[in-house]
């Protein structure tokens, strides 16, 4: 029992005896980690936008966009578990290492292609190149984010045997896939309101895009939506979703008593136009930044209810036309 | 007596010669909502290949429908989406309001004469052997005067005749002593210049024989928009984007939420802000 309680002891003493160079490392990893997974969420909720992201890096020249969404995330995952459980193998670290090269050549790529006037994409509406961290801002934050801990994480690292410690390196791997089961099942969740910018309680002058003298924010776009009761659906305006219920959306919209109805869309004047003429639609359509719109759903369309300038309700697809709409908005608890 | 009962004859066989063309056509309901037609800026009109600017345009959102009023053409024609139809509707039939709207009367009856031919952004249709078509209004470019946006679309002036701006914020620039120049960029295609340019043509009527000075800047539809050597220049981000100049120099910029009042942020601009917005 004695020797039992000695040897249980022992771990505890050994731990102390790290050098502080011992704890910093752990400390940077353990933090690395973290920030890691917290990207890893961060993309996983919306796996289709970070797909989009890595298609207009043109990253996805040998395996379609989304593969290699779920490959990235997979070994960001599995870098940052373990990392969040110490593990500070050679082969961690060199992975990640190359990993945040990798991330920082892309976003100094982009401060580059900005300062030399070279824009990714250009803007077809009434706003030039909206961003919400200018390209210098982005790659010096992810330069204080990623690089101070990763070569802190060096640090005091005690050579020791295995190179692949079973349970950790098994935990780190279940949590690589788990990030990607995650990622893949992610768009079928119900997990819109916590994965973009528009949820109940939001005001409309907080979904905003663009810094500077270039922000711009959906309460100046539509000044309306600031007072009464509306309801707003985000959408393509070629999508069958919305042309097949514009039939709904317009007797919703010619009847009096209900929300104005107003339609937000990342489209040019002649699509609008075009839209008219086939479609003759009585509601409002506003053309809006990608910008501004891209952050605000996971996929189209997708609809709220806004009172007095802030959003009581979501809808994933075409919002319940049928619905007495002041039902609607009476039971929201905001 | 027989010349009488000739008359009756020919009336009868008029009357009955009629009534195909009568059911043909469409009384408006009675609860009429092809009233307030708003003046359009956005179409040009084109009759057998000619420009017709003095076409008078006008757009009922709520049909919603597209109402031509030109002499190049035999009578009013009403375009009505989706459907496609083109009809005829008697110049008698509609009532112009004081505020710059258009009504269609109760009683008038719209004839149809076709359906129009849709390509992207155009329409086109004939009418009575006119070829005729309703294509985009080409972008207003370059600097320009604030009656000639209201030329160009006649919403403007509409909208700014409506708006109301803050009379703390005009008497105080009306007393600006120094030239002060606001040069607003905008785009005759974007659609939230419509909504907020107008405002600023209402401060500029406001603020006529002061020091402040309007001038306006159209821009081409994008992407060219952005390519503009001017706007490059300037750093125009987006439009509306108003750069305001005291004495030649830039002193600030009507942008964003600025919009909902241009002549608050004006004043706070050039006179500081002791003028609380609206």
């Amino acid at each position: 029992m004695e020797a039992t309680s000695t040897a249980m002891a022992q771990p505890a003493i050994k731990a102390s005896s790290h050098s502080l160079l011992w704890w910093v490392g752990t400390g940077a990893g353990v933090l690395l980690g973290g920030v890691l997974l917290f990207a890893v969420w961060a993309k996983a909720l919306d796996p289709a936008a970070f797909a989009e992201q890595i298609h207009a890096e043109g990253l996805d020249f040998a395996l379609p966009a989304r593969v290699v969404a779920l490959i990235a995330l997979a070994l960001e995952a599995g870098l940052g578990f373990a990392l969040l459980l110490g593990l500070r193998r050679s082969w961690v670290l060199v992975s990640t290492f190359l990993l945040v090269v990798f991330f920082l050549s892309l976003t100094g790529r982009a401060w580059w292609l900005a300062a030399h006037g070279v824009h990714a994409a250009a803007s077809c509406g009434c706003f030039g190149n909206l961003v919400q961290r200018t390209p210098a801002e982005a790659f010096q934050q992810d330069l204080l984010l990623l690089v101070p801990p990763l070569l802190l994480a060096f640090l005091g690292r005690e050579r020791r045997t295995p190179l692949f410690p079973p349970v950790r390196t098994a935990v780190a791997a279940v949590g690589a896939l788990a990030a990607v089961a995650f990622a893949w099942k992610a768009p079928e969740l119900p997990l819109d309101d916590l994965a973009t910018r528009l949820r109940p309680g939001v005001r409309v002058g907080e979904m905003c895009a663009g810094g500077g003298t270039d922000r711009i924010c959906l309460g100046s776009l539509v000044p309306e939506l600031r007072q009464g009761r509306h309801l707003v659906v985000i959408a393509n305006l070629d999508d069958p979703e919305l042309t097949k219920s514009v039939d709904a959306l317009n007797a919703y919209a010619g009847n009096a008593g209900n929300p104005t109805l107003w339609v937000l869309a990342t489209v040019t004047h002649e699509q609008q136009q075009a839209f008219f003429w086939q479609w003759g639609p009585v509601f409002q359509i506003r053309e809006t930044p990608a910008e501004l719109l891209r952050p605000l759903y996971r996929r189209l369309p997708r609809a709220f209810t806004v009172k007095d300038g802030r959003v009581t309700r979501t809808f994933t697809g075409m919002p319940p036309l049928t619905d007495n709409p002041n039902d609607s908005l009476e039971r929201s608890s905001i | 007596m027989t010349c009488k009962r000739s008359v009756v004859l020919i009336a009868l066989a008029i009357a009955l010669l009629a009534v195909p063309a009568v059911s043909r056509a469409q009384s408006v309901p009675s609860d009429s909502v092809l009233r307030g037609f708003e003046p359009s800026g956005d179409f040009v009109l084109i009759v057998d290949g000619k420009a017709v600017p003095k076409a008078e345009i006008y757009q009922n959102d709520k049909v919603p429908a597209i109402l031509v009023l030109t002499s190049a053409l035999p009578s009013p024609v009403l375009l009505t989406p989706r459907a496609g139809t083109v009809e005829t509707v008697h110049i008698m039939k509609i009532a112009k309001q004081k505020d710059g709207t258009v009504d269609l009367l109760a009683d008038a009856v719209l004839a149809p004469i076709g359906q129009f031919q849709r390509d992207g952004e155009n329409v086109a249709f004939t009418d009575e052997g006119r070829q005729v078509s309703l294509n985009p209004k080409p972008p207003l470019t370059g600097l320009h005067k604030g009656t000639e946006l209201k030329e160009h679309n006649p919403g403007y002036a509409r909208s700014a005749s409506v708006y109301q701006p803050n009379g703390q914020a005009i008497a105080a620039l009306k007393k600006e002593p120094k030239p002060v120049t606001v040069r607003v960029f905008f785009g005759s295609w974007c659609p939230h210049c419509r909504q907020h340019v107008p405002y600023i043509l209402k401060v500029e009527d406001q603020l006529k024989g002061s020091q402040v000075k309007f001038e306006y800047f159209g821009l081409p539809r994008p992407p060219d928009a952005w390519q503009t050597p001017e706007v490059k220049r300037l750093k125009v981000g987006g439009v509306p984007t108003g750069i305001v100049y005291v004495e030649g120099k830039e002193v600030g910029r009507i942008i964003g939420e600025g919009w909902d009042a241009p002549e608050v942020l004006l004043n706070k601009i050039v006179n500081g802000p002791a003028v609380k917005g609206k």
